[in-house]
């Protein structure tokens, strides 16, 4: 990878940060994480039971679909992302690593990991590599070959967006090509596609089957409160999702690479990549705790298993140490990140 | 039914809640109530903390009404967190079956090694009211019925912190047994524990005999063992006194039936920096156990595959955590940042790690 960058001296900036950052990590974040939890469980269980509760006042209900919703986002994003990350590993706790967690979505935790810690995170923005730049469905960047379907990609976007949980679902597996595709003969497998196959469905079904089976069926005559309310909360919690994560990946600035960029590449040429791969969001503590800190996209792609409760604490000396080599720190506004997102689903879907 | 009750509730924690189990799931919740509760340990409730030497602590905890009490002689293992992090010892409790039963209490005599990363901290991080976890009781070192139920004398060999299961063994059993009943004490000068308890043990029963050794001034254990009467022989202490107990009682010919053990390693292992020695490695996968050499220069993930090892990885570089594993126990060093793990169980990346000893892992 050519650049003008000491990248050298950009990696021992960041790796120092990095371990005085981590020296600190211990009581204050495993408290954060506890806390985050118990009110994950209070708001899944609270939001489940208001939306019962829609008959005696339909207010109620309402408020039940935004307290399930709130839940479903903090187990997705500040805890189900980062434990699975192994952030919170150090903690030595059986029920918050990444080796037993599993959330609250149509796609399943350990298939997830799979895919993304390895790909995504190794392979940033590479084109042909990771397969999260546009996630197959959408032109992002002139590497892609302009297609007629390119045409109408923001429905497709939208699509995309309302039904995020389910393209995740999918797209760990087309990786594998579990379904169809070109199978090469000598490909070397983490997992075996029967078993991916197997998680999907089993892990899509549990999905299907808790909130428009099981939970509308336990509240009986009320079943269809509870369908809809759990509807509600879905498409909203993928939404918002979606909206975070192509606000951190596919601004405007976000450059992408091409698979000879990694070859023998050096860790701060990892860094580097990292640096131009993603964006931020700037906000406040709760926007932030809603994103599950990927609102810090930069600094979780630079320290995927650092304690995401660090990031904001990080940000500042991410962004001095940026500002020392040159290197653009791209941030800002939830609007502005937004419209220039738009801006670029739009602008890539002409050739 | 209660098999049936636990499927149940089992398959609603998998699937209505995705997580392994409603009290996992639950325990956020229940610590508001039952601080300290966790769900796969004991709660238990330090009543008395106490600094009885100046390396030596001794605990005394309350524990859950549900935790299975123990045989004397048996360990628990203790969960304290430390700095945000669970972190768990093995330690054998010194108090009798009696008193965790009638009065659910046990107490736990702690040695503790400056270079440990456990027990000198454990004044720092928990204080008398604090809630700490246990595990359920184990270990096998114990005193047999046939020995209880016969007139061979029984000869007790103890070896500095070794000694705290022959005080649950004593408390537990000594007004119970009718034969002569001896123990050998041996540790630094003045670094005898218990000393009053034992004083006041054998004047209460007239059948009990102790004498506390110190090696350097009283010799080998050999000039003091009498096997004349074929006792039973329970030893407890460093590899080097038990190894040349054996010895003395091979030269007799004294039945191994008769004798019992207690492994027994101090918590903080010493560091060998010998990089070219190798380290042998046990490793759990997919059920299977089996033992391997390995090196200390190189990570584990590239040896475990040269070993032809089936392991999955990614990266190869502490990122994507696809080469995690359990590690039961052992020290290992973070290639990235030079730090050495804690002895403990905890969860590590294969591909970052190289073994500094002996290490048990489970993939």
């Amino acid at each position: 990878m050519k650049t003008s960058i000491d990248c050298a001296a950009l990696a021992q900036d960041l790796d120092q940060l990095k371990a005085a950052t981590m020296a600190k990590v211990g009581q204050q974040d495993a408290d954060h994480i506890r806390r985050v939890i118990r009110w994950q469980r209070v708001f899944e269980i609270g939001g489940r039971v208001l939306l019962m509760l829609g008959f005696i006042q339909p207010v109620l209900w309402l408020v039940g679909v935004f307290t399930l919703t709130l839940s479903k986002i903090l187990d997705n994003m500040e805890i189900g992302h980062n434990v699975m990350h192994g952030q919170y590993d150090w903690m030595n706790d059986p029920n918050i690593n990444s080796k037993s967690f599993e959330w609250d979505i149509a796609c399943d935790g350990q298939s997830w990991k799979l895919v993304h810690n390895y790909e995504h995170h190794t392979y940033t923005n590479i084109v042909g590599k990771d397969r999260d730049f546009g996630y197959g469905l959408l032109r992002l960047s002139d590497d892609f070959k302009w297609r007629i379907n390119n045409l109408w990609q923001f429905f497709t976007y939208i699509y995309l967006s309302l039904l995020f949980q389910w393209g995740i679902a999918y797209h760990e597996l087309a990786a594998e090509r579990v379904f169809w595709g070109k199978k090469k003969a000598n490909r070397q497998y983490k997992v075996s596609p029967e078993q991916l196959k197997q998680r999907f469905f089993s892990k899509g079904g549990k999905a299907i089957l808790k909130d428009y089976v099981f939970f509308p069926l336990l509240s009986g005559p009320l079943f269809l409160w509870v369908l809809g309310g759990n509807l509600l909360a879905n498409l909203l919690r993928n939404v918002w999702t979606s909206t975070v994560i192509f606000c951190g990946h596919f601004t405007g600035e976000v450059q992408t690479f091409k698979p000879a960029d990694c070859e023998n590449e050096t860790q701060g040429q990892w860094y580097y990549r990292q640096a131009l791969g993603s964006a931020n969001i700037e906000g406040g503590n709760w926007f932030h705790l809603l994103t599950g800190h990927l609102s810090c996209q930069i600094e979780h792609h630079l320290f995927p298993d650092m304690p995401a409760s660090r990031y904001q604490e990080v940000a500042p000396q991410v962004r001095a140490i940026f500002a020392h080599h040159g290197l653009p720190y791209n941030s800002g506004r939830f609007s502005r990140q937004y419209a220039s997102v738009a801006k670029r689903i739009l602008r890539y879907s002409l050739p | 039914m209660k098999k049936l009750f636990q499927r149940i509730s089992q398959w609603i924690a998998q699937n209505l809640f995705h997580h392994q189990s409603l009290s996992g799931y639950a325990q956020p919740l229940i610590q508001w109530f039952k601080p300290g509760w966790r769900s796969h340990a004991w709660r238990a409730k330090v009543v008395v903390m106490q600094q009885v030497k100046a390396d030596v602590i001794e605990l005394e905890l309350e524990v859950a009404g549900s935790w299975p009490s123990h045989q004397a002689g048996q360990h628990v293992q203790l969960t304290v967190e430390m700095n945000g992090r669970l972190t768990s010892r093995v330690f054998t409790i010194a108090s009798s079956e009696q008193l965790a039963q009638q009065q659910r209490r046990i107490r736990l005599v702690i040695k503790q090694y400056s270079r440990g990363q456990f027990t000198p901290k454990l004044a720092e991080f928990i204080n008398t009211g604090d809630w700490l976890n246990i595990s359920r009781p184990m270990g096998e070192f114990t005193l047999p019925d046939t020995a209880s139920n016969t007139t061979r004398p029984v000869l007790m060999i103890a070896g500095g912190s070794g000694i705290t299961p022959f005080i649950a063994l004593l408390e537990t059993h000594l007004a119970k047994l009718q034969q002569p009943v001896s123990l050998l004490y041996f540790a630094k000068k003045d670094q005898h524990l218990f000393n009053e308890a034992l004083a006041s043990m054998a004047l209460s029963h007239k059948h009990f005999s102790y004498q506390l050794l110190v090696r350097e001034t009283d010799g080998d254990i050999a000039n003091h063992l009498d096997l004349d009467d074929k006792p039973w022989v329970m030893m407890c202490g460093p590899a080097a006194l038990t190894s040349s107990t054996h010895k003395a009682l091979d030269a007799v010919g004294h039945n191994d039936d008769l004798r019992i053990q207690e492994q027994f390693q101090p918590t903080s292992q010493p560091l060998q920096s010998d990089c070219d020695k190798p380290v042998t490695i046990g490793l759990k996968l997919q059920g299977l156990y089996q033992k391997l050499t390995l090196k200390k220069n190189d990570n584990l993930l590239s040896q475990l595959e040269q070993q032809g090892v089936a392991v999955s990885s990614g990266c190869r570089m502490g990122v994507c955590h696809q080469c995690q594993c359990v590690k039961r126990s052992g020290i290992v060093r973070d290639t990235r940042s030079g730090q050495l793990s804690a002895p403990g169980e905890q969860l590590i990346q294969l591909c970052v790690s190289q073994p500094l000893g002996a290490l048990e892992l489970e993939l």
